[in-house]
């Protein structure tokens, strides 16, 4: 407790001459980077961080400081993402073999054999976790990435609110994969009907981690820090 | 609770001044409207009961079978595991390990150290903050994929209903359970409400 009381002190100390220092542009929003505080993400006290020992002063855990290799990283995992969604969706992810004869099935063909079966209910729901959200994160992703390297400062709300969206969502594209799983499982029934995994489920698969590690390297405070150091 | 009265948005960055809060209600950054933190009842014991809960159902979700499939005279069963086993046997190694990673260790791991974090404060002898459980409880999260694995049951079960007679097992229903408890859980166990309570116990062993 005697540790967070001075660190409030401190805080308000360094904010107060901060305040004073950058009276010219007033309307500049105060922030942890330019008074060198950042809230600890494990237990959420307030920290001083210096660049060569990020570290809470509380909870002894490493603080959340900007790291200039995540960008790259983020760049790179999206760009083997983009690569590797073309074999995904070309290739079969399941292969099939009834009494009616053998049967390859793409991404898409198995959205489409769905609406054609009558349960559409189902079908959107495929559609928008195999086709739409892969889509939607490695287009948001190159969209934030791209605005952020540029200190783009137009609609920075509905960018967190997109990163925010491409987060949460991310990991619903593996019912494909796991749809897959199961199947394979359990539909063995030697000459009757046989389902075996395709190259695209791995490729699927590769897909949906890469999107996962670029948005998790993403930093969304990158968004803001155009608006952070105006003029 | 703590006597800090600023929080820095972990999403923006800006200092914000923190408010006190009733219980059910959350504060959000004014400039990009991420969550900050939220106020819930939830106290040490009820976390812990839930977190057994999970523990128990997970159990039953990779001891019994998930489902059953009846074709004129064959029946074949799969555990979550024996899916698993059945991707490596079709030669797809890294499937088979990604799947088991996302839906056996990372849910495992998760509820093996949430008790841990919890029984800890409740019971451990030397009272002393550990940061570690805790950051790597929030490095697993996103990998932990219990719920999307479930709605590929479901998914699998409507393909399958033209083909065959499906028998649901103790698993499938242990699996819907274990979503509902660990999101409730999830909502109780944020870093707030675990240093409260380790805070708690601290004063009151001093005492």
């Amino acid at each position: 407790m005697s540790i967070a009381n001075e660190l409030t002190s401190k805080a308000s100390t360094s904010i107060s001459t901060s305040t004073t220092m950058q009276r010219p542009s007033e309307n500049r929003p105060l922030t942890g980077d330019a008074t060198g505080l950042i809230t600890c993400q494990i237990c959420e006290s307030l920290c001083h961080f210096q660049v060569n020992d990020a570290h809470c002063q509380v909870c002894d855990a490493p603080l959340r400081i900007r790291n200039n290799a995540a960008f790259g990283k983020s760049v790179a995992y999206l760009i083997a993402a983009t690569i590797l969604y073309i074999p995904a969706n070309l290739l079969p992810v399941m292969h099939t073999e009834t009494i009616f004869g053998p049967e390859d099935d793409t991404i898409m063909s198995g959205v489409v054999l769905l609406f054609a079966s009558g349960s559409w209910p189902l079908g959107l729901l495929v559609f928008f976790a195999s086709v739409m959200v892969p889509l939607l994160k490695l287009f948001s992703m190159s969209f934030l990435l791209w605005t952020s390297w540029r200190r783009s400062k137009s609609h920075p709300l509905q960018r967190s609110q997109l990163f925010r969206i491409v987060e949460t969502v991310g990991r619903w594209s593996m019912l494909d994969i796991y749809v897959v799983t199961v199947l394979v499982a359990l539909v063995q029934f030697q000459s009757l009907a046989s389902v075996y995994p395709g190259e695209g489920a791995f490729a699927f698969a590769t897909v949906v981690v890469l999107t996962m590690l670029s948005a998790l390297n993403f930093d969304s405070r990158l968004i803001w820090d155009a608006i952070n150091t105006d003029e | 609770m703590s006597d800090v009265k600023l929080v820095v948005c972990h999403e923006c960055d800006l200092i914000c001044h923190e408010v006190s809060l009733h219980v059910g209600e959350a504060a959000c950054c004014p400039r990009c409207h991420a969550r900050l933190f939220h106020r819930n009842r939830s106290t040490l014991d009820q976390t812990l009961a839930l977190a057994f809960t999970t523990a128990i159902l997970f159990f039953i979700m990779n001891t019994f079978p998930l489902m059953s499939l009846h074709l004129q005279q064959n029946t074949r069963e799969t555990s979550l595991f024996g899916a698993a086993l059945a991707m490596w046997d079709r030669e797809m190694h890294v499937l088979c390990l990604l799947v088991i990673l996302t839906t056996i260790v990372a849910p495992a791991l998760q509820i093996g150290i949430e008790i841990y974090i919890l029984a800890y404060i409740k019971w451990g002898t030397r009272i002393q903050t550990t940061s570690l459980p805790m950051m790597i409880l929030q490095k697993l999260r996103p990998w932990s994929m219990v719920e999307v694995f479930m709605l590929g049951l479901l998914v699998s079960l409507v393909k399958l209903k033209d083909l065959a007679d499906i028998i649901v097992g103790p698993a499938f229903w242990s699996c819907a359970g274990l979503i509902v408890v660990s999101a409730i859980m999830g909502g109780m166990l944020t870093p707030r409400n675990v240093w409260m309570w380790s805070q708690e116990r601290k004063s009151h062993v001093n005492c």
